[in-house]
């Protein structure tokens, strides 16, 4: 019963039970994209419960020709890029500095790294890791983001950008390699 | 050193483990001969490593247990009310649309469309500026001695208002004329090439009188048709018609006569603001 065709369906119907199923069992991976993408805890809960929202108000234009989750992320990205089109996004995270980073991500100074050092370690990382991402045109960061911080497959990201498998991989490479050169520091470090 | 553009193309698989193994063996077989290749493998290997080693950010715990209870009181327009709303129906199909026409811009368009696109924009601003807002001015109070320099400026009015109304109606009525299926007595040729030749002489006149170059260029434009119609002999055959039809079609001459005629307006009004504020009619 929770295939989410049949979700969808009763969700169509007016089934709430059905539709809060759906949210419940998507919610996990819809914030982790929308975080990734956006980088920033609170635009990624504000996106995930935007997203939610429109899927309820779109649910009669899932015709099933791909997967619901396919349809969903699609919708997280486009909701991640109309926020960063009213949020000139890119500048603000440009010149994100270690406190932000350390303020959008306050687990990463959780218990959970009982170093002192490692916990820096990672915030300098993460920052770094920020701006060389920053480097990258959209669509290459986007691919990266999508195949190396939500661990998707490349059929799935072709799937969800609608693209041309070779152009995905070659999104992706072309990422690495630009990575590659602004994150050469940490060459022996791992 | 630079790596080899063959073994390069291996990278990628080597690192998604998509390698089947004759091919790994091939591959690492070039890496233990190759400095360059293998030190660049290593480098790309190292780099995903970083990246993925970063401790994922986990979600607020308090915001993921309550995402529904967050969540549902947003949710107030039912999908069986929206059924019954053609309006809401259509808000709903707009947005998509503009959602899919958004993600066609992302992704699907390269440069060279978004660059046509970004020129198209930008003639459209530049045609709609030339001609409705070039005699839009803020009105500014003149004085007599001022009046007489704006009253040169202007266009004879009346007599291209004149000029542009009869070509239109001249240009519809030949326009609407079907040689296929209209008779060719319906059009009254005679008439029409008599108009044509009043017109043509009104034409010069205007010409030496105006200092628009676009409304001379429109009235070379319909010159030149007014010229075929006072030549056109129906013993050539109804095509004859059908030639002057294309080229107003192709020269846009009905639309670049209204829009003539807008322009025409818009100065006329300005004249009467500059009429109102001064007390003198220009």
């Amino acid at each position: 019963m929770d295939n989410d065709i049949e979700l969808v369906e009763d969700a169509r119907k007016g089934d709430m039970a059905a539709f809060k199923k759906l949210v419940l069992k998507h919610k996990n991976n819809v914030y982790a994209l929308a975080h990734n993408l956006t980088r920033c805890r609170e635009d990624a809960e504000d996106v995930s419960q935007e997203v939610f929202i429109k899927v309820y108000r779109s649910l009669d234009r899932f015709k099933g020709e791909s997967r619901f989750s396919t349809w969903l992320y699609r919708i997280t990205l486009n909701t991640c890029l109309s926020l960063r089109s009213t949020k000139s996004y890119s500048a603000e995270r440009t010149n994100a500095n270690m406190d932000e980073i350390a303020e959008n991500n306050p687990d990463l100074l959780s218990t959970a790294q009982s170093d002192p050092e490692e916990k820096i370690t990672s915030v300098f990382i993460q920052a770094h890791i920020e701006q060389a991402l920053q480097k990258l045109s959209q669509q290459e960061r986007i691919v990266f983001t999508m195949r190396n911080s939500n661990d998707m497959s490349f059929n799935e990201i072709v799937e969800i950008l609608q693209l041309q498998p070779g152009t995905v991989r070659s999104l992706h490479f072309r990422a690495l390699r630009k990575l590659r050169k602004s994150l050469s520091f940490y060459k022996n470090k791992s | 050193m630079n790596t080899h553009t063959k073994y390069e193309k291996l990278f990628e698989k080597a690192l998604n483990n998509e390698m089947n193994d004759s091919e790994l063996q091939i591959f690492n077989n070039h890496l233990t001969s190759c400095a360059a290749c293998s030190e660049e493998f290593k480098e790309l290997k190292n780099t995903l490593a970083v990246f993925r080693s970063v401790k994922k950010s986990e979600p607020d715990t308090e915001f993921m247990n309550n995402f529904w209870e967050i969540l549902e009181p947003k949710l107030s327009v039912k999908p069986e009310s929206r059924k019954a709303g053609l309006f809401s129906n259509a808000l709903v199909h707009f947005s998509e649309w503009l959602q899919n026409l958004k993600y066609l811009f992302q992704y699907k368009l390269t440069w060279k469309y978004q660059f046509a696109g970004a020129a198209v924009l930008l003639f459209t601003g530049i045609i709609i500026g030339r001609y409705f807002l070039s005699g839009t001015e803020v009105p500014v109070r003149h004085t007599a001695a001022e009046n007489n320099v704006v009253r040169e400026a202007a266009y004879p009015l009346t007599e291209t208002a004149e000029y542009l109304e009869r070509s239109k109606v001249l240009l519809i009525s030949m326009m609407h004329f079907d040689p296929s299926e209209d008779d060719a007595e319906i059009i009254n040729l005679p008439q029409q090439q008599k108009i044509s030749k009043e017109l043509l002489v009104k034409s010069a006149a205007l010409k030496d009188q105006l200092k628009d170059e676009q409304m001379k260029n429109l009235i070379s434009d319909i010159e030149l048709i007014l010229l075929q119609i006072s030549n056109l002999e129906l013993k050539n055959g109804l095509s004859a018609i059908e030639l002057i039809q294309d080229g107003v079609n192709s020269r846009g001459i009905i639309l670049k006569i209204n829009i003539g005629e807008m322009k025409k307006l818009s100065e006329e009004n300005f004249e009467t603001r500059n009429t109102t504020n001064t007390g003198t009619k220009i």
